[in-house]
């Protein structure tokens, strides 16, 4: 598999992962169609798993996982609470969903470094008004590549 | 603000943070009237545009959800 980050690259983010003080369990959900039109195809299906597998690579603290799950396979991903694909868990309750690139390539890296460091970088008072939430808050947040 | 709304769903268990690719999901970006990012939307309808700083996201939520509901 030809890698799409460069030398410079990995040592740069092997360095900024032995920050990682916690597992960082990571699910990528997506779908590999074939040459062949299937109706089930996936834009950037591919390209996200490769660069969720280089990245994977560059810390034993980052588990991946991947799922290949074809778009109409609503049960499976219901299942893996995403929503479309291809999408990267990140925890719980994060989900990215697209191919991180450009700009939101170190969004990425930056959402696995707080996942893995022992506390939050969150303020205090944030915290506190966070937890004490009674109704769930769904953000979505929408961005581009440049 | 991506990294923001992370950092949020990481600190209380009733947040929930999607990041979505824009040019990806056209269909859905329509649908809540993405012209600029980054745009984040609250609960389906509460709209926070461009980055901004963790309190102004926790009032944005304040106001999604109503003042009482937080501490």
């Amino acid at each position: 598999m030809p890698q799409l980050l460069s030398p410079d690259d990995h040592a740069y983010l092997t360095k900024e992962f032995e920050q990682l003080t916690r597992e960082v369990p990571i699910t990528v959900v997506t779908h590999e169609t074939s040459l062949v039109a299937s109706g089930d195809e996936v834009p950037y299906g591919r390209e996200v798993k490769e660069i969720m597998t280089e990245l994977a690579s560059l810390s034993p603290k980052i588990k991946l996982t991947v799922e290949d799950v074809r778009p109409s396979d609503v049960e499976k991903l219901k299942q893996l609470r995403v929503e479309r694909i291809p999408a990267i868990i990140l925890g719980d309750r994060q989900r990215y969903y697209g191919l991180p690139a450009g700009y939101e390539f170190s969004t990425m890296i930056a959402a696995i470094l707080d996942a893995g460091a022992d506390a939050s970088p969150l303020k205090p008072e944030v915290k506190d008004k966070l937890a004490a939430l009674k109704q769930s808050v769904h953000i979505q947040v929408f961005v581009t590549p440049t | 603000m991506a990294r923001l709304a992370y950092q949020f769903a990481a600190a209380s268990d009733k947040v929930s943070a999607d990041v979505v690719e824009a040019s990806e999901f056209p269909e859905l970006s329509r649908k809540y009237g993405v012209r600029a990012v980054p745009k984040s939307v609250i609960n389906e309808d509460f709209e926070v545009l461009g980055s901004v700083p963790d309190r102004h996201l926790l009032e944005a939520i304040e106001k999604a959800i109503g003042p009482s509901e937080t501490a």
